[in-house]
Protein backbone atom coordinates (compact mmCIF):
# COMPACT_ATOMS: atom_id res chain seq x y z
CA UNK A 1 0.00 0.00 0.00
CA UNK A 2 1.69 3.46 -0.90
CA UNK A 3 1.98 6.05 1.53
CA UNK A 4 1.33 9.82 1.25
CA UNK A 5 3.92 11.87 -0.44
CA UNK A 6 6.96 10.58 -1.36
CA UNK A 7 7.75 7.50 -1.14
CA UNK A 8 9.20 4.23 -3.14
CA UNK A 9 7.22 4.66 -5.59
CA UNK A 10 7.97 8.03 -6.71
CA UNK A 11 11.86 7.16 -6.74
CA UNK A 12 11.25 3.91 -8.43
CA UNK A 13 10.15 6.16 -10.90
CA UNK A 14 12.76 8.07 -10.94
CA UNK A 15 15.13 5.14 -11.50
CA UNK A 16 12.79 3.93 -14.19
CA UNK A 17 13.38 7.01 -15.93
CA UNK A 18 17.54 7.42 -15.33
CA UNK A 19 17.21 3.81 -16.73
CA UNK A 20 15.58 5.57 -19.79
CA UNK A 21 18.59 7.97 -20.16
CA UNK A 22 16.77 11.05 -18.01
CA UNK A 23 17.77 11.96 -14.54
CA UNK A 24 14.81 11.31 -12.15
CA UNK A 25 14.25 13.42 -9.54
CA UNK A 26 11.85 12.63 -7.22
CA UNK A 27 10.92 15.66 -5.10
CA UNK A 28 9.61 15.88 -1.26
CA UNK A 29 7.27 18.78 -0.65
CA UNK A 30 5.86 18.03 3.13
CA UNK A 31 7.58 19.54 5.91
CA UNK A 32 8.07 16.73 9.01
CA UNK A 33 6.48 17.80 12.03
CA UNK A 34 6.75 16.15 15.41
CA UNK A 35 3.38 14.12 15.01
CA UNK A 36 3.90 13.31 11.09
CA UNK A 37 7.54 12.58 10.53
CA UNK A 38 8.81 10.68 7.14
CA UNK A 39 8.46 7.71 9.04
CA UNK A 40 4.92 7.58 9.52
CA UNK A 41 4.34 7.88 5.61
CA UNK A 42 4.43 4.37 5.32
CA UNK A 43 1.62 2.25 6.52
CA UNK A 44 0.27 -0.69 5.35
CA UNK A 45 -3.24 -2.37 5.81
CA UNK A 46 -1.37 -4.17 8.64
CA UNK A 47 -1.27 -1.39 10.31
CA UNK A 48 -3.92 -0.49 12.93
CA UNK A 49 -6.85 2.26 12.50
CA UNK A 50 -4.82 4.48 14.85
CA UNK A 51 -1.80 4.64 12.99
CA UNK A 52 -3.69 4.80 9.52
CA UNK A 53 -5.75 8.00 11.00
CA UNK A 54 -2.80 9.16 12.38
CA UNK A 55 -0.76 9.01 8.59
CA UNK A 56 -4.19 10.26 6.43
CA UNK A 57 -4.22 13.24 9.41
CA UNK A 58 -0.73 13.74 9.02
CA UNK A 59 -0.20 14.02 4.82
CA UNK A 60 -3.20 15.94 4.63
CA UNK A 61 -2.06 18.34 7.01
CA UNK A 62 1.14 18.31 5.02
CA UNK A 63 -0.63 18.90 1.50
CA UNK A 64 -2.82 21.38 2.76
CA UNK A 65 -0.14 23.55 3.72
CA UNK A 66 1.05 23.52 0.68
CA UNK A 67 -2.63 24.93 -0.42
CA UNK A 68 -2.40 27.34 2.29
CA UNK A 69 0.65 28.80 0.75
CA UNK A 70 0.77 28.94 -2.76
CA UNK A 71 3.98 31.11 -3.16
CA UNK A 72 6.03 29.05 -0.82
CA UNK A 73 4.80 25.94 -2.77
CA UNK A 74 5.71 27.11 -5.81
CA UNK A 75 8.99 28.42 -4.16
CA UNK A 76 9.60 25.04 -3.50
CA UNK A 77 8.68 23.69 -6.70
CA UNK A 78 11.57 26.26 -8.42
CA UNK A 79 13.66 25.39 -5.81
CA UNK A 80 14.00 21.69 -6.44
CA UNK A 81 14.51 22.96 -9.97
CA UNK A 82 17.43 25.19 -9.86
CA UNK A 83 18.95 22.26 -7.83
CA UNK A 84 18.77 20.01 -10.24
CA UNK A 85 19.81 22.27 -12.96
CA UNK A 86 23.01 22.59 -10.40
CA UNK A 87 23.47 18.63 -10.69
CA UNK A 88 26.35 17.70 -13.31
CA UNK A 89 24.45 14.92 -14.55
CA UNK A 90 21.73 17.18 -15.47
CA UNK A 91 21.84 18.84 -18.97
CA UNK A 92 21.09 22.12 -17.32
CA UNK A 93 17.70 23.81 -18.82
CA UNK A 94 16.46 20.79 -20.18
CA UNK A 95 13.50 19.59 -17.97
CA UNK A 96 10.29 18.01 -17.41
CA UNK A 97 7.76 17.20 -15.04
CA UNK A 98 5.56 14.39 -13.83
CA UNK A 99 2.97 13.64 -11.09
CA UNK A 100 0.13 11.73 -10.51
CA UNK A 101 -3.20 13.39 -8.46
CA UNK A 102 -1.76 16.33 -6.09
CA UNK A 103 1.67 15.76 -8.21
CA UNK A 104 -0.39 17.02 -11.21
CA UNK A 105 -1.43 20.03 -9.98
CA UNK A 106 2.64 20.02 -8.93
CA UNK A 107 3.34 20.03 -12.20
CA UNK A 108 0.92 22.78 -13.46
CA UNK A 109 2.30 24.90 -10.57
CA UNK A 110 5.39 24.69 -12.49
CA UNK A 111 3.77 26.14 -15.60
CA UNK A 112 1.80 28.71 -13.49
CA UNK A 113 5.26 30.04 -11.96
CA UNK A 114 7.14 30.21 -15.55
CA UNK A 115 9.58 27.69 -14.68
CA UNK A 116 11.47 26.29 -17.46
CA UNK A 117 10.33 23.14 -18.03
CA UNK A 118 9.55 21.88 -21.66
CA UNK A 119 7.01 19.02 -20.99
CA UNK A 120 4.89 18.00 -18.22
CA UNK A 121 2.55 15.03 -17.84
CA UNK A 122 -0.43 14.87 -15.08
CA UNK A 123 -1.75 11.59 -14.45
CA UNK A 124 -5.26 11.98 -13.29
CA UNK A 125 -3.72 15.43 -11.59
CA UNK A 126 -5.66 17.67 -10.05
CA UNK A 127 -6.04 21.21 -11.70
CA UNK A 128 -6.30 23.45 -9.25
CA UNK A 129 -7.47 22.37 -5.60
CA UNK A 130 -8.80 24.73 -2.32
CA UNK A 131 -7.41 24.04 0.83
CA UNK A 132 -9.37 22.65 3.32
CA UNK A 133 -10.94 23.95 6.60
CA UNK A 134 -9.24 20.59 8.80
CA UNK A 135 -11.17 22.44 12.01
CA UNK A 136 -14.40 22.44 10.20
CA UNK A 137 -16.06 18.50 9.30
CA UNK A 138 -19.39 17.96 7.80
CA UNK A 139 -20.29 14.17 7.12
CA UNK A 140 -16.66 13.30 8.73
CA UNK A 141 -14.69 15.27 5.99
CA UNK A 142 -13.23 19.10 6.41
CA UNK A 143 -14.61 21.38 4.62
CA UNK A 144 -13.37 22.97 1.65
CA UNK A 145 -12.44 27.11 1.44
CA UNK A 146 -15.24 28.22 -0.88
CA UNK A 147 -14.21 30.09 -3.80
CA UNK A 148 -14.33 33.46 -1.91
CA UNK A 149 -12.04 32.25 0.74
CA UNK A 150 -9.80 30.93 -1.90
CA UNK A 151 -9.97 34.20 -4.26
CA UNK A 152 -9.29 36.19 -0.61
CA UNK A 153 -5.79 34.41 -0.60
CA UNK A 154 -2.65 35.50 -1.43
CA UNK A 155 -2.26 33.82 -4.54
CA UNK A 156 0.25 33.87 -6.94
CA UNK A 157 -0.12 35.53 -10.38
CA UNK A 158 0.06 32.59 -13.31
CA UNK A 159 2.89 33.08 -15.97
CA UNK A 160 2.38 31.35 -19.45
CA UNK A 161 5.56 29.92 -20.76
CA UNK A 162 6.57 27.55 -23.71
CA UNK A 163 5.83 24.24 -22.09
CA UNK A 164 3.67 20.67 -23.72
CA UNK A 165 1.46 19.97 -21.03
CA UNK A 166 -0.37 16.67 -21.61
CA UNK A 167 -3.22 15.79 -18.77
CA UNK A 168 -4.45 12.38 -18.52
CA UNK A 169 -8.18 11.82 -16.93
CA UNK A 170 -9.56 8.42 -14.95
CA UNK A 171 -13.19 8.18 -15.97
CA UNK A 172 -13.64 5.48 -13.74
CA UNK B 1 43.31 5.05 -0.29
CA UNK B 2 40.37 2.04 -0.45
CA UNK B 3 37.99 1.85 -3.91
CA UNK B 4 34.68 1.00 -2.24
CA UNK B 5 32.63 -0.76 -4.86
CA UNK B 6 29.88 -2.48 -2.77
CA UNK B 7 29.07 -1.15 1.04
CA UNK B 8 26.87 -3.46 3.72
CA UNK B 9 24.66 -3.11 6.27
CA UNK B 10 23.13 -4.48 9.58
CA UNK B 11 19.56 -3.67 10.80
CA UNK B 12 19.07 -4.20 14.23
CA UNK B 13 16.05 -3.11 16.83
CA UNK B 14 16.49 -0.24 19.20
CA UNK B 15 14.15 -1.29 21.98
CA UNK B 16 14.73 1.85 24.06
CA UNK B 17 13.57 4.14 20.98
CA UNK B 18 11.34 1.70 19.11
CA UNK B 19 13.00 2.47 15.48
CA UNK B 20 15.21 0.31 13.39
CA UNK B 21 19.47 0.71 13.76
CA UNK B 22 21.05 0.09 10.50
CA UNK B 23 25.17 0.07 11.07
CA UNK B 24 27.01 1.11 7.97
CA UNK B 25 30.29 -1.11 7.16
CA UNK B 26 32.76 -0.12 4.48
CA UNK B 27 34.55 -2.94 2.22
CA UNK B 28 37.35 -2.52 0.90
CA UNK B 29 37.66 -4.56 -2.22
CA UNK B 30 41.61 -4.26 -2.92
CA UNK B 31 43.40 -7.63 -2.38
CA UNK B 32 41.98 -11.24 -3.41
CA UNK B 33 38.24 -10.51 -3.11
CA UNK B 34 38.43 -11.53 0.78
CA UNK B 35 36.89 -8.35 1.44
CA UNK B 36 37.37 -6.98 5.01
CA UNK B 37 34.86 -4.92 6.73
CA UNK B 38 36.73 -2.04 8.02
CA UNK B 39 35.02 0.67 10.70
CA UNK B 40 31.59 1.39 11.35
CA UNK B 41 29.41 3.73 11.60
CA UNK B 42 25.86 3.94 13.14
CA UNK B 43 23.29 5.76 11.27
CA UNK B 44 19.28 6.15 12.15
CA UNK B 45 16.99 4.37 10.16
CA UNK B 46 14.02 5.65 8.05
CA UNK B 47 11.91 3.77 11.50
CA UNK B 48 9.88 0.63 11.48
CA UNK B 49 8.16 -0.82 8.44
CA UNK B 50 6.35 -3.80 7.57
CA UNK B 51 9.63 -5.79 6.62
CA UNK B 52 10.88 -4.81 9.57
CA UNK B 53 10.45 -7.96 11.71
CA UNK B 54 12.05 -9.90 8.51
CA UNK B 55 15.18 -7.36 8.21
CA UNK B 56 15.46 -6.80 12.08
CA UNK B 57 18.80 -9.58 12.96
CA UNK B 58 19.23 -10.17 9.74
CA UNK B 59 22.25 -8.91 8.29
CA UNK B 60 22.50 -7.87 4.79
CA UNK B 61 24.77 -8.86 1.82
CA UNK B 62 26.02 -7.64 -1.00
CA UNK B 63 26.62 -8.96 -4.25
CA UNK B 64 28.23 -12.46 -4.10
CA UNK B 65 30.39 -11.03 -0.89
CA UNK B 66 29.97 -13.79 2.11
CA UNK B 67 31.25 -12.93 5.70
CA UNK B 68 30.37 -14.54 9.46
CA UNK B 69 27.54 -13.12 10.41
CA UNK B 70 26.07 -12.27 7.19
CA UNK B 71 23.30 -14.33 5.53
CA UNK B 72 22.48 -14.18 1.75
CA UNK B 73 18.90 -12.69 2.83
CA UNK B 74 19.72 -9.50 0.95
CA UNK B 75 16.48 -10.96 -1.14
CA UNK B 76 14.65 -10.51 1.90
CA UNK B 77 16.01 -6.99 3.20
CA UNK B 78 16.01 -6.07 -0.63
CA UNK B 79 12.62 -5.93 -0.32
CA UNK B 80 10.29 -2.76 -0.16
CA UNK B 81 9.86 -1.04 2.84
CA UNK B 82 12.56 -2.54 4.78
CA UNK B 83 14.39 0.28 6.94
CA UNK B 84 15.42 3.34 5.27
CA UNK B 85 18.71 5.13 5.61
CA UNK B 86 18.32 8.90 5.93
CA UNK B 87 21.18 10.05 6.43
CA UNK B 88 24.59 9.60 4.78
CA UNK B 89 27.86 11.68 5.12
CA UNK B 90 28.61 10.65 1.15
CA UNK B 91 26.89 8.52 -0.89
CA UNK B 92 28.98 8.12 -4.65
CA UNK B 93 29.24 4.74 -3.94
CA UNK B 94 31.62 3.22 -6.19
CA UNK B 95 34.05 6.52 -5.99
CA UNK B 96 37.20 6.66 -4.28
CA UNK B 97 37.87 7.94 -0.57
CA UNK B 98 39.89 7.82 2.28
CA UNK B 99 39.07 6.35 5.27
CA UNK B 100 35.81 8.05 5.18
CA UNK B 101 32.35 5.80 5.51
CA UNK B 102 29.91 5.06 2.73
CA UNK B 103 26.36 5.23 2.28
CA UNK B 104 24.11 2.01 1.23
CA UNK B 105 22.96 3.75 -1.97
CA UNK B 106 23.16 2.04 -4.45
CA UNK B 107 24.13 -1.17 -3.15
CA UNK B 108 22.18 -4.25 -4.23
CA UNK B 109 20.49 -4.59 -0.48
CA UNK B 110 20.04 -0.49 -0.35
CA UNK B 111 16.17 -0.37 -0.10
CA UNK B 112 16.18 2.69 -2.32
CA UNK B 113 17.21 0.65 -4.68
CA UNK B 114 15.76 -2.94 -4.29
CA UNK B 115 13.19 -2.81 -6.89
CA UNK B 116 13.52 -5.59 -9.69
CA UNK B 117 14.15 -2.75 -12.03
CA UNK B 118 16.82 -0.43 -10.56
CA UNK B 119 18.54 -4.09 -8.95
CA UNK B 120 19.28 -5.59 -12.14
CA UNK B 121 20.94 -1.87 -13.41
CA UNK B 122 23.61 -1.42 -11.23
CA UNK B 123 24.96 1.46 -12.93
CA UNK B 124 22.22 3.69 -12.15
CA UNK B 125 23.35 5.99 -9.44
CA UNK B 126 20.37 7.15 -6.84
CA UNK B 127 21.59 10.27 -4.79
CA UNK B 128 19.73 11.73 -1.66
CA UNK B 129 19.04 15.45 -2.06
CA UNK B 130 18.41 17.82 0.52
CA UNK B 131 16.47 21.35 -0.25
CA UNK B 132 16.66 24.34 1.97
CA UNK B 133 13.56 27.18 1.65
CA UNK B 134 12.93 29.79 4.46
CA UNK B 135 15.02 27.62 6.90
CA UNK B 136 13.07 24.29 6.76
CA UNK B 137 15.15 21.50 5.03
CA UNK B 138 13.53 18.73 2.84
CA UNK B 139 15.91 15.64 3.30
CA UNK B 140 13.94 13.25 1.81
CA UNK B 141 14.38 13.83 -1.87
CA UNK B 142 16.65 11.35 -4.39
CA UNK B 143 17.72 11.98 -7.80
CA UNK B 144 18.77 9.11 -10.04
CA UNK B 145 20.70 9.10 -13.04
CA UNK B 146 22.84 6.93 -14.93
CA UNK B 147 26.82 6.54 -14.08
CA UNK B 148 29.83 7.53 -16.48
CA UNK B 149 26.87 9.27 -19.17
CA UNK B 150 26.75 12.93 -20.73
CA UNK B 151 24.23 15.31 -18.53
CA UNK B 152 21.06 14.88 -19.62
CA UNK B 153 17.23 16.79 -19.39
CA UNK B 154 15.98 16.18 -15.63
CA UNK B 155 12.20 14.87 -15.05
CA UNK B 156 10.78 15.98 -12.21
CA UNK B 157 8.23 13.17 -10.11
CA UNK B 158 5.90 14.45 -7.69
CA UNK B 159 4.20 12.22 -5.20
CA UNK B 160 0.61 12.03 -5.16
CA UNK B 161 -1.09 12.90 -1.63
CA UNK B 162 -3.47 10.36 -1.80
CA UNK B 163 -3.88 7.32 -4.56
CA UNK B 164 -4.60 4.15 -3.49
CA UNK B 165 -4.81 5.47 0.08
CA UNK B 166 -7.89 7.04 -1.34
CA UNK B 167 -9.03 4.00 -0.13
CA UNK B 168 -8.67 4.69 3.09
CA UNK B 169 -10.46 7.47 2.42
CA UNK B 170 -13.62 6.75 1.33
CA UNK B 171 -13.72 3.09 2.72
CA UNK B 172 -12.10 4.34 6.40
CA UNK B 173 -11.54 1.61 9.07
CA UNK B 174 -14.83 -0.63 9.04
Amino acid sequence: MPALGLKQFDIDQAVFLARRGYVGFAVDTYEETERYSFEDRNITTEDGPEKIKAHYAGAISAWNNLLLKPRKWRALLRKYLDTAFEHPAVASGQAGAIGYCAGGQAVLEHVRNGDPIQAGVTFHGLLNSRPLHLDRIENGFPTLYTEEEFQAMDLVRSVTVSCCVSVSVSLA
Amino acid sequence: MVKLTWCAISSRHNAAQNRAVLEIRKWATEGDGESVCEGKNTMRCGGLTPKFVACSGCWSNVGDRRKDGFTTSSTICGERYCPRVLECETHYVGNIYEQRFCCIINSLTSPQMSSAASAAHPDVVLENISVTLDGYTYKHSWIAYLRNQPPAPVILVHPNYAGESSRLLFYPLK
